[in-house]
């Protein structure tokens, strides 16, 4: 059924000003009700696609070179200013990653909502209130009224969500632009939205152009897939194609990077390095960050902290390794408890447990280039002047870098680079135990698999207990010995994976199971055992 | 370094290199281009500008060289704008850098001791000290960075609280350094760039002080500023109009340099280490 | 009775009479430019010359002169003194009243005497010498002298000793006194209000006299602190009457080329600013006399009258300015002669040590004396370096003596031994005041000299003695010497009788008015 498509883009290419091409040969439709889902990884060029379409590429950097975007016929391309003006938020909506620098920190959600209207002139019948209040209840939030009432910073990740989603749909847009809306969300609460996102569509008959780098998500929402990298598109097609015969090499790596579900028997049982005693804490403002929690960390384990934003795992971490203070309890770390001990002994044992963190961006120190941040460390760890670069080059070895890297600076590197050599920096201090604080999650998804490996064969290398902070089940499942799920500072469950993540065990665990999308293709949770081990036919 | 190529791509900003360059050049030869000095007595009073080439820009009411005496006030402007400055810079981000770090009741002391200096009106309480201490080149330079300080005090507290959360930091102190080589090695670097801009802006303040101060009458008696020379030349401007003209004048062009230079080197802040991935 | 009494009585009669010659006008007011801004207004406070040009019209003295030095009737209305000079007996106006209605008598003049025979620098000199002074009758009051001083009737000038209210300061201390806080004098304007920093406003004692003068409504003292802000307030009308030694120089020869303006130089007769610097001659090096001669042949005084006065001054010759009694022009001038300088500051033993050049804003012309100074000496190669002071510090510091030089001008009173002489006096040498022998000369040969010359009465002896003086102070550069100043007063036309005796604008103004 072959109806006219809304969004019709025909050999789109984005250039640099005074360079190089970005995006190249972009074809693609989206028809009404149809969601079509733009997949790549970081550097694809996805996101430069949808600012093309909006027309907010920023103009002194970038700019359409060849190509038609074509709306319902008309090529946008060749419209003003005006009438793009005009077609933005009525007719083509877009939502972003992070809701909150898309919202006004200093007006309450009710001012920027009536903006929306305003701007177009639109006045709707029954007033702008009830419709506002109407488009609030269809986004499911609880309390409309209070919401509109509120400031940004007020609402939780995914209220904020919600409420951009009710604006782009305030209009009733026949296209929504969705560029990685829930990529910052806990797994929950992206189930919710992307159910949203489904049933405004069938209420309304809009079409979705929707981004992401997830191809569990794309199981899960889309109609059409295409697929991205390096600015060109690699193939497209309906999604069963996709996921059952696809073509390009580029694209069963993306599919294969969702890990199968594989969750371990597990059970080590080596004495324990490092122990949380009913640590407490509770922040400024009463918000519980840590409740009685207790935990063992065994030698030699990958223990799995699993749990959404609020329950506690970041700020489990940083107790155990002396970045935050608990407010009472014990850790316990070969048999003396550390949070008893004065400042200057502390200090000494610090080195024992290193941290790699989420971000490697940040975590590196941008004006240094990495043999100095290697160097840094190992000097303050004993290591003698005329060995370091030695040792240097050792450890970016071990991570599996090529040695030239070490006298660049970390703009130069990939992500995947980064990470890795925050993995050096860590182990530069020789430590017993490394804890990786969602330390993939910031990656793309090729690049998982190698870094998973690569922890793999450190830990055996080296002897090193890793504390593994995740929210994705699917990675827990299969690389930890042990695991504990964590909620609102508690901890719920804890056990082997197959112990804890079989069907049944606890409730929230059957929560975040359900929550994973794309199980249709690729299962999780109890229906992947129910089904036996392994996904659908590839 | 892409600060100079960021200086050198714009126009204003190269005028403003040339110019400064001239004025820290006579600045720094004078002793060796007029070696007599700016107080000598060398031809009649009164001269006007461009009428005797010995004396370019004529005499004053003594018939001390005008040129001569800029060139010299320049030296001093210089002299004193990059002393106390450097003194403020440093006292202050010492200061605020230990504010921000520490953060807490340490932070507090500090930054109520910061703005008690503050609230003092800054020109009021130079003129003070200087009266007290007697004005000489020390004391106008002490006094200068003492009611200085306080902004640098902010500014370096205000990003040392920032870097402070930054991860790469707290991998830092992870790894075993010690706080004051992770305030050095790690934060230092870098804040140094919106420290050297505001450094670049002081320098000016610091010259237009000194001014004032000359201006009142509490400069050192013993050497040449370009406030004295306006403040000399204000008994006889009816007459003489060029004489507190032309120092005024200079001092313009110096300061309008510098806020050009110091504007430039904050637009080439560059981007690139901070910049994300673009997608 | 004397014959010489009676004839000063009816000549100074004559003189006061004659002195309106057009018909005045009642009503007006004047604005006469002042700086710096006197700390008080109450007689004899302050030493400032601007605090006497605004007292004296608030208080008065018993005589004032004219411009040839002879004694005027003021509140004393005639005197005479006995055959051997050691009584003189003043008869004082009838008429005269306080500003809060109490008549004047004769006791006032008893206690203006016990007050500044302590207070002021130069009665104080003679006060030994006085025996006592009573109150004869209301209106007659008698000075008893141990010793003839001959000039007595200069010590009594308003500088000396103006007239303050007995039932108000004859108890107490004076500068402590609570009624400082209200100027009462009997002169012909009271004080209406004073604005700090911007001017202070006499308005006309009703019960002057016979109430027929003075012819001004108000008086008002405008403050301006730079000679610019002067010429240009004497340019736009908003001050009547201007002083150069507030004035530029090149200012003064502009302003009184404009139309309607009238210049004179009299009403300075008396005071003769003579301008010097004052050495400290017991601090080394300055002790050494070839070092201080060398000081002085330095300077090109012509320079100095050019450059940095304008020509409104004339080259000194010496302590005794050209305008006051007993001048002796045969004294060393210190011609300007740099290369004896060198060979005196060599002969001196000097070592190069940095002495201090002490100064005070009190206007550029000084600021750029005080510039060419050290610049002249450097030549000669004497290290002079300046040391910056408001004028209370400047002030203070030559009343500590902890100076090494300071210029300034001072007034002569006509007779050197009123303003003169106690700069030179050994046993005048009291610290904590600025205003004696600041230097610190010591030469019991010159005090013997002086006060020989300041006690004898034949003039053509005290003209020896006087001479001897001098000489033996130019030779010995006990000061050095830069310039005797020229002020003339710049006045619109329509200002009259402004300046009318050798005290100028230090003087009543009583007889002023203004053609409206």
């Amino acid at each position: 059924m072959m109806t006219d498509p809304i969004l019709d883009v025909r050999d789109l290419c984005v250039d640099l000003r005074g360079g190089s091409r970005i995006v190249e040969d972009i074809s693609l439709s989206v028809t009404p009700g149809q969601t079509v889902c733009l997949v790549g990884e970081s550097g694809s060029g996805k996101s430069m696609i949808a600012n093309a379409i909006m027309d907010l590429l920023p103009g002194s950097l970038l700019a359409v070179s060849r190509g038609q975007i074509r709306f319902h016929g008309a090529d946008l391309r060749l419209c003003g200013h005006r009438a793009l003006r005009e077609l933005r938020g009525r007719r083509i909506s877009m939502i972003f990653q992070d809701p909150m620098s898309a919202l006004n920190p200093v007006r309450r959600i009710r001012t920027q909502f009536d903006e929306v209207f305003s701007a177009h002139g639109v006045e709707p019948e029954g007033g702008r209130e009830a419709r506002m209040l109407e488009l609030l209840e269809l986004a499911h939030l609880p309390t409309p009224r209070r919401i509109l009432d509120a400031f940004p910073f007020e609402l939780s990740g995914g209220q904020r969500q919600r409420v951009m989603i009710s604006m782009a749909m305030a209009l009733n847009p026949d296209l929504l632009i969705a560029d990685e809306p829930t990529t910052a969300l806990d797994v929950t609460t992206q189930a919710q939205i992307l159910q949203l996102i489904a049933e405004l569509q069938r209420a309304f008959g809009t079409g979705v152009l929707f981004i992401t780098h997830d191809f569990g998500v794309v199981a899960e929402i889309a109609d059409r897939v295409v697929v991205l990298r390096h600015g060109k598109i690699v193939e497209q097609g309906p999604l069963d194609e996709i996921l059952r015969a696809p073509r390009a090499a580029y694209t069963r790596t993306l599919i294969d990077a969702v890990p199968a579900w594989n969750p371990r028997a597990g059970g080590l049982s080596t004495p324990a390095l490092v122990s949380a005693r009913a640590l407490g804490k509770v922040f400024k403002g009463g918000a519980t960050a840590l409740d009685e929690v207790s935990m063992d960390l065994l030698a030699g384990e990958t223990l799995g902290i699993v749990g959404e934003s609020g329950s506690g795992k970041s700020t489990l971490a940083k107790c155990l390794i002396g970045l935050e203070e608990p407010d009472h309890g014990g850790i316990v770390m070969d048999g003396t408890d550390i949070t008893a001990l004065p400042a200057a002994q502390k200090r000494l044992r610090r080195h024992r447990m290193q941290m790699v963190f989420q971000d490697p961006t940040a975590a590196l120190n941008p004006r240094h280039m990495i043999g100095r941040t290697l160097a840094d460390v190992l000097k303050v760890n004993g290591c003698a002047r005329p060995d370091l670069r030695a040792r240097a080059l050792a450890l970016l070895d071990d991570v599996r870098l090529d040695r030239r890297l070490i006298d660049r600076f970390p703009h130069e590197l990939s992500g995947g680079q980064r990470q890795r050599v925050c993995i050096a920096r860590a182990l530069a201090a020789n430590p017993e135990v490394l804890i990786a604080d969602e330390a993939l999650s910031a990656l793309d998804v090729s690049v998982q698999k190698q870094m998973l490996a690569l922890f793999q064969d450190l830990k055996e290398a080296r002897d090193l207990a890793i504390l593994f902070i995740t929210h994705d089940l699917r990675v827990a499942a299969e690389i930890c010995d042990h695991v504990v799920v964590m909620r609102h500072g508690g901890v719920v469950a804890r056990g082997t994976p197959e112990a804890v993540l079989a069907a049944g065990r606890h409730p929230y665990v059957e929560e975040l199971l359900a929550a994973i999308p794309g199980q249709d293709w690729f299962p999780a949770g109890g229906a992947a055992a129910a089904r036996g081990a392994g996904r659908c036919a590839i | 370094m892409p600060i100079w190529k960021s200086l050198l791509s714009r126009p204003d900003a190269i005028l403003a290199l040339i110019l400064l360059g001239a004025v820290v050049l006579a600045g720094v030869l004078a002793p060796l281009i007029f070696p007599g000095g700016p107080w000598r007595m060398v031809a009649r009073p009164f001269i006007a500008p461009f009428t005797d080439m010995g004396h370019p820009l004529g005499t004053d009411a003594l018939g001390r060289d005008l040129a001569v005496a800029l060139i010299y006030g320049a030296r001093t402007s210089l002299e004193i704008g990059l002393v106390s400055t450097c003194a403020a810079v440093l006292f202050g981000t010492a200061i605020g850098g230990i504010a921000g770090f520490f953060g807490g009741r340490v932070d507090s002391l500090l930054m109520r001791s910061t703005e008690m200096f503050q609230t003092v009106p800054s020109f009021a309480l130079a003129i003070l000290l200087v009266a007290i201490y007697s004005p000489s080149l020390l004391s106008i330079m002490a006094a200068i960075a003492v009611v200085s300080w306080p902004p640098v005090a902010r500014l370096a507290r205000a990003e040392f609280l920032s870097m402070r959360r930054r991860e790469f930091v707290q991998a830092a102190l992870l790894s075993g350094q010690s706080n004051l080589r992770v305030a050095w090695s790690q934060i230092l670097p870098n804040v140094l760039s919106p420290l050297i801009v505001m450094a670049a802006l002081m320098i000016s303040m610091a010259i237009l002080f000194e001014s004032a101060l000359s201006f009142v009458g509490l400069g050192d008696p013993q050497v040449v500023s370009w406030g004295y020379l306006i403040s000399a030349g204000r008994g006889v401007m009816a007459r003489s109009w060029w004489l507190t003209f032309l120092p005024g004048f200079s001092i313009m062009l110096t300061i309008v340099s510098i806020s050009i230079l110091g504007d430039a080197i904050g637009d080439s802040q560059d981007p690139h280490f901070e910049r994300k991935e673009t997608e | 009775m004397r014959l010489r009494t009676v004839i000063c009585a009816v000549f100074a009669a004559t003189v006061a009479m004659a002195a309106p010659i057009s018909a005045q006008e009642r009503g007006g007011s004047l604005k006469v430019a002042l700086f710096p801004e006197p700390p008080t207004v109450v007689a004899g406070l302050s030493g400032l010359g601007s605090a006497s040009i605004v007292s004296s019209k608030i208080y008065e003295a018993l005589v004032t002169y004219d411009t040839d030095l002879n004694p005027l009737p003021w509140l004393a209305t005639s005197w005479e003194t006995s055959e051997d000079g050691l009584v003189w007996t003043f008869n004082l106006a009838e008429d005269a009243k306080w500003h809060d209605g109490t008549p004047f008598t004769a006791a006032d003049v008893v206690t203006s005497y016990q007050v500044f025979s302590v207070e002021n620098d130069r009665l104080k000199l003679i006060s030994a010498k006085i025996d006592g002074v009573e109150a004869v009758t209301e209106h007659q009051v008698r000075f008893i002298l141990k010793e003839s001083i001959p000039s007595f009737i200069y010590m009594m000038n308003y500088g000396n000793l103006p007239i303050i209210p007995a039932h108000l300061y004859a108890a107490g201390n004076f500068r402590e006194n609570p009624a400082n806080a209200t100027p009462i004098g009997t002169g012909a304007f009271k004080v209406a209000d004073w604005e700090k920093g911007s001017y202070i406003h006499l308005v006309r004692f009703e019960d002057y006299r016979d109430g027929s003068r003075p012819y001004l409504d108000d008086l008002y003292f405008v403050t301006i602190p730079d000679a610019q802000g002067v010429a240009v307030a004497f340019e736009e009308g908003s001050v009547d009457v201007a002083s150069a030694s507030n004035l530029e120089g090149f200012d003064v020869a502009r302003l009184s080329a404009m139309d309607g303006v009238e210049r004179t130089n009299h009403g300075w007769e008396m005071l003769a600013p003579h301008g010097f610097m004052w050495v400290n001659t017991q601090k080394a090096p300055l002790d050494r006399v070839e070092l201080r001669q060398a000081l002085n042949y330095a300077l090109d005084k012509d320079f100095i009258r050019d450059v940095v006065f304008n020509g409104l001054a004339t080259p000194p010759r010496g302590a005794f300015d050209s305008r006051t009694k007993f001048f002796d022009a045969g004294v060393n001038a210190y011609a300007f002669d740099p290369e004896k300088a060198r060979d005196l500051v060599a002969a001196s033993g000097y070592d190069g040590a940095v002495l201090k050049l002490s100064t005070a804003p009190v206007g550029s012309a000084w600021a750029r004396l005080a510039e060419y100074e050290v610049q002249a000496w450097k030549e000669v190669g004497i290290n002079v370096e300046l040391d910056n002071n408001d004028v209370g510090g400047y002030l203070k510091k030559l009343a500590e003596r902890s100076y090494d030089l300071g210029n300034i001008y001072l007034y002569q009173y006509g007779d050197p031994s009123v303003g003169v002489t106690r700069n030179f006096y050994s046993f005048n040498d009291v610290p904590g005041s600025p205003w004696n022998n600041v230097g610190r000369y010591v030469n019991p040969e010159l005090d013997a000299l002086l006060t020989q010359a300041d006690a004898v009465n034949d003039p053509a002896e005290r003209a020896a003695l006087y001479a001897k003086a001098q000489q033996i102070i130019a030779d010995d550069a006990v000061q050095v010497w830069t310039a005797e100043l020229q002020f003339p007063t710049l006045y619109r036309s329509r200002v009259r009788n402004l300046v009318t005796t050798a005290l100028g604008l230090s003087d009543s103004f009583a007889n002023v008015w203004v053609e409206q």
